[in-house]
């Protein structure tokens, strides 16, 4: 696992406009497990370090709504719970159905420890 | 000899209407996903409407080897119906009981009836002691899949599409219009589950839960 010191910042630090983004996790909670999963305004969120890079994606599968987060990623997959759908880590993308990929949040930040995100991008 | 018959009941409420309870008990997909603990494997021999004839390959509690079953399902009114014959020939007969209670809940009723040998009636208790595990570790598997389906269900979720606020990168909705949760069986099936059947993956995955 990498250090907090040592991963990507999602995007330059500074003053966080809290009218554009969320508080999602501390850093600390997500190097627990390298991923971890949270509702923010109705948006379920996976939030996942991958490559030294936070990552975020919908945690809810495009199936029948399940919990994609629920184990840790295995061999750059997450495997649903409920019906055993893949996803990659890279983007989101379904490897079970491929029109249906996982929508990627790519817009972070990370300002003392803490994550924010973008939900509109 | 005349075989005896073992029963068994369990009643508990869930946080969600029936029918999100019904589609759980149809959805055969989850066997082998969110019970990868207890089944192996799974196949829909056949289907019309609630009517399934279902193959389920498992491992129950307290017992040293896997079963497998031969099971019928279909519904009559609001009671789901299952009749299953095991590899020691045990046959089983369950009735689930669904009825919706005020404020978005439900009841849910489950009657195990076995038919065993009059010898086999020494280990009543042994039996007892098998389904109650076999039902509460299912239904504790059962109750957050139930509570997400429908809380996806409330903020306008479609099979196989998704949110649409959340695909289209919009705000979610001040408001959710109310939408009624109406199933209908059998469930819309993804995998070979009707031809080659599917099995459960790997059981070394590291689980970090649900949120909610």
């Amino acid at each position: 696992m990498a250090a907090t010191h040592d991963l990507k910042e999602p995007t330059t630090l500074g003053a966080v406009d809290t009218t554009v983004y969320t508080y999602v996790a501390s850093v600390q909670e997500l190097e627990k497990d390298g991923q971890l999963t949270r509702w923010v305004n109705d948006h379920d969120i996976l939030l996942y370090i991958w490559n030294d890079e936070i990552k975020a994606i919908s945690n809810i599968c495009r199936h029948f709504g399940g919990p994609v987060g629920y184990r840790k990623h295995k061999d750059g997959k997450f495997t649903c719970l409920w019906h055993n759908w893949q996803f990659s880590c890279d983007d989101g993308g379904c490897e079970t159905n491929p029109g249906t990929p996982l929508r990627q949040y790519t817009d972070l930040k990370l300002q003392n420890g803490l994550i924010y995100i973008n939900l509109l991008a | 000899m005349k075989n005896v018959t073992l029963t068994l009941k369990y009643v508990r409420e869930m946080d969600c209407p029936k029918d999100v309870v019904i589609w759980n008990y149809y959805d055969h997909e989850h066997l082998v996903g969110t019970h990868y603990k207890y089944y192996r494997e799974a196949r829909i021999l056949a289907e019309k409407d609630s009517w399934a004839l279902l193959y389920r390959k498992m491992k129950m509690p307290l017992l040293p080897i896997c079963n497998s079953t031969l099971a019928c399902q279909w519904m009559e009114d609001n009671v789901m119906h299952v009749v299953h014959r095991d590899l020691m020939g045990f046959l089983l007969e369950m009735e689930v009981h669904f009825e919706d209670l005020p404020n978005d809940r439900s009841l849910i009723t489950v009657i195990y009836n076995i038919q065993v040998h009059p010898f086999l009636k020494l280990f009543e208790k042994y039996f007892q002691l098998v389904f109650e595990r076999w039902y509460e570790g299912t239904w504790e598997e059962d109750a957050p899949m139930r509570m997400r389906r429908w809380r996806v269900h409330k903020l306008g979720f479609k099979d196989f599409i998704g949110l649409d606020y959340v695909n289209k990168k919009l705000p979610a909705p001040a408001e959710f219009p109310e939408r009624e949760y109406v199933f209908k069986p059998p469930v819309a099936a993804f995998s070979p589950i009707k031809t080659t059947g599917i099995g459960r993956p790997s059981i070394s995955d590291i689980e970090l839960g649900y949120n909610e």
